[in-house]
């Protein structure tokens, strides 16, 4: 009565990074906005570091509302496709690097309520799936930026899952 | 107003996520704003496809909105999104330029509420539609000349701005201010016949939220 060995932890990290960096990779849009996303476990927050080019309104300044819903939007569709291929790819049965990872989900509607203007530094964002079907799915996404207890904004968005 | 409407103009041409977007003022004025935003394979969300990602099309509605409060009649200083409801009926057709046209339909003391639309050069099947409300900050004479306003402000009462006044959102904070500084807010309540002493109350200076 024996066990397979657990795997190596570089082995674990570096294929649940490539799977990331692979699923982030296929949206021009987040490299356009300059989002990135951290990873502990499964867990992931998306950064945007500050850029000028975010801004709204000049004299404020603020963060322009529609970088932050895009902020959001872009959160929210990663972290449900992340959880959606995390067994698959922890199971082997896709590649972290294929090329065929299954296609993104389809936002079907988006609520974005603005709480705080959002100031001219860095913001953080986390996404959380309250449902998720095999057809439809819920998502729920906040932003904050000094203060995790103060988000700058938050939203609700249901998403049509690709089909398999 | 034209100067004012001029000056709307100007702000929105500068807003630099704006340019960064690639947007373009069509028509602004009336409370009603187009902008156009052409198609760029940066923007793209799906490489498979080449589809536009949802959250450049929220952007561009999100503009048209705050264009459209901008350069309603009530001429206010500034604008701020409070919340925006986007429905995505279709992807935009990619290498099409996207267009998304606002309409402030309403406006009280402190809030706007816009309906907005996004279409591709299919214009009978909107891409996306949407609704919102923003706040609303007015030239300072207007305040003084509240009192065909005031009962406004017992419409705006259930909304969800009120609790977020408490934590430091200026915009209801502000009003219960103007309400408080120019008197003639109660007498128009009564007048008006809606002053339940619950009401007027809720609005007396020694509760405004600070």
């Amino acid at each position: 009565m024996s066990r397979p060995p657990p795997e190596p932890v570089e082995v674990v990290k570096s294929r649940r990074e490539a799977a990331l960096a692979r699923l982030v990779a296929g949206v021009p849009y987040i490299g356009f906005l300059g989002a990135r996303f951290d990873r502990r476990g499964d867990e992931l927050t998306a950064i945007l570091p500050f850029h000028p080019s975010l801004i709204g309104n000049p004299l404020i300044p603020a963060l322009h509302g529609g970088a932050t819903a895009a902020f959001l939007e872009v959160t929210a569709i990663i972290t449900l496709a992340w959880s959606s291929l995390w067994a698959d790819m922890e199971s082997g049965r896709i590649a972290p690097n294929s090329e065929s990872f299954p296609a993104l989900p389809k936002t079907i509607t988006f609520t974005v309520d603005y709480l705080r203007s959002g100031l001219p530094r860095d913001a953080y964002a986390r996404a959380s799936v309250t449902r998720s079907g095999r057809r439809y799915a819920s998502v729920q996404v906040a932003a904050w930026q000094d203060n995790f207890a103060r988000p700058i904004a938050a939203a609700s968005a249901h998403f049509l899952m690709p089909e398999v | 107003m034209t100067d004012r409407l001029t000056d709307a103009k100007a702000f929105l041409l500068a807003l630099p996520h704006a340019q960064s977007l690639g947007m373009q003022l069509v028509a602004m004025g009336d409370g009603k704003a187009t902008i156009a935003m052409p198609y760029d394979p940066r923007l793209i969300g799906d490489p498979l496809t080449g589809v536009l990602h949802g959250g450049a099309i929220s952007a561009l509605m999100d503009t048209a909105s705050g264009a459209s409060v901008l350069c309603h009649p009530a001429a206010p200083l500034t604008t701020a999104t409070l919340d925006l409801r986007i429905d995505y009926m279709r992807p935009a057709t990619p290498g099409q330029t996207v267009t998304a046209h606002a309409v402030c339909h309403h406006v009280t003391r402190t809030v706007a509420f816009i309906r907005v639309t996004a279409t591709d050069a299919d214009t009978a099947r909107p891409v996306a539609m949407g609704t919102g409300t923003f706040t609303l900050d007015r030239p300072p004479t207007d305040r003084l000349t509240a009192e065909g306003l005031a009962t406004e402000v017992v419409a705006t009462e259930g909304l969800a701005i009120e609790g977020q006044a408490a934590e430091g959102l200026a915009t209801e904070g502000q009003a219960t201010e103007r309400l408080a500084t120019d008197g003639l807010a109660t007498a128009a309540l009564a007048t008006e016949g809606l002053a339940t002493e619950g009401l007027v109350t809720e609005h007396s200076p020694k509760k405004a939220p600070r």
